[in-house]
């Protein structure tokens, strides 16, 4: 994906609709398979993804395990009771996102 | 191909020496390293020397950017506080500093309260300094510092209001008795902070 900007809006988001489905993810998961779903068009760098998480941890929004996996230590996140809801909300905001992008740069399919 | 305990200590170095100089941000970026690092042995079949110079020649920019971004971020921490402080117990104390202030004030007059009330803020300050050197001396968090940073911006708010408390009286307690209210629902802000941080991250501390 040449303009990664057009997703930077929305990553948290995408960050929250992993977890809804995954249960819990660490980091590196999380980008791989940003990039397995989209066949690699869509590269979450570590840049962006660790002070997206953060941020939403801050929010409570998401809740963090430990555990030492092979000889290191791994933060795993997954949502609270409070993200869960969050994720709802912004998952609904997206696609209404979507539909008026969709509106402008193609009006004869929103018809 | 999993990495053996000396490969992390490796890592954890090249983090170390490359300013990531937070325990807390450090781990799970040398998870992250780690991981790469296993799957580029794993799929091109190198050494890890060779796959850690391979991944850092072209992450190590994005990598470290983290620990910039991390580092400007306060925003938060203040937020926290200021919903902290308009708690009913705070507002209790408030309402308690007030009434001493005013007190302290009528009884002494202006200027010899004022050497008093400098005094705790000064106390207060080398409370947060003591505590603040005591849970960080062994490792960094940057959560701890985080929460710390407030004081200083909390010190550059209350220094050009100075003036104005010696307008008068009404001035002189409102202005003291502000002055004294966040400093000590500060240090109860930061106290209970990282209490509950210490109890939410026990592996940081082992």
């Amino acid at each position: 994906m040449k303009n990664s900007q057009l997703y930077k809006g929305s990553l948290n988001t995408i960050i929250m609709k992993l977890l809804e489905e995954q249960g819990r993810m660490y980091g590196y998961e999380i980008t791989q398979k940003v990039k397995e779903i989209t066949k690699g068009e869509l590269n979450i760098t570590e840049g962006a993804l660790y002070p997206a998480l953060h941020k939403l941890e801050a929010e409570g929004l998401l809740d963090v395990e430990v555990e030492k996996v092979d000889n290191r230590l791994r933060k795993y996140y997954k949502l609270t009771e409070k993200g869960t809801t969050e994720t709802v909300n912004r998952l609904a905001e997206l696609e209404e996102f979507i539909k008026n992008m969709q509106t402008i740069v193609n009006p004869k399919l929103s018809y | 191909m999993k990495l053996t305990a000396e490969n992390i200590k490796f890592i954890d170095n090249y983090l170390k020496n490359s300013e990531v100089i937070y325990y807390d941000i450090r781990i799970e970026m040398l998870d992250h390293v780690a991981t790469a690092i296993e799957q580029k042995m794993q799929t091109e079949n190198l050494d890890f020397y060779d796959a850690f110079k391979s991944y850092m020649v072209t992450n190590k920019k994005e990598i470290l950017k983290g620990n910039k971004e991390e580092g400007l971020y306060f925003k938060e921490p203040l937020k926290k506080f200021v919903l902290f402080s308009i708690q009913p117990i705070q507002i209790l104390l408030a309402i308690g500093i007030f009434s001493i202030v005013y007190f302290f004030t009528q009884y002494f007059g202006i200027n010899d309260f004022t050497k008093y009330i400098y005094v705790i803020i000064i106390a207060t300050y080398f409370v947060f300094l003591i505590l603040h050197y005591l849970l960080t001396w062994k490792k960094k968090f940057y959560y701890i510092d985080k929460n710390f940073s407030i004081i200083f911006l909390l010190y550059q708010l209350a220094n050009p209001l100075h003036r104005i408390a010696n307008e008068g009286f009404t001035s002189y307690v409102v202005f003291n008795s502000i002055v004294l209210f966040v400093f000590f629902a500060f240090l109860r802000f930061y106290y209970l902070e990282m209490k509950s941080f210490k109890q939410k991250n026990q592996f940081l501390f082992q």
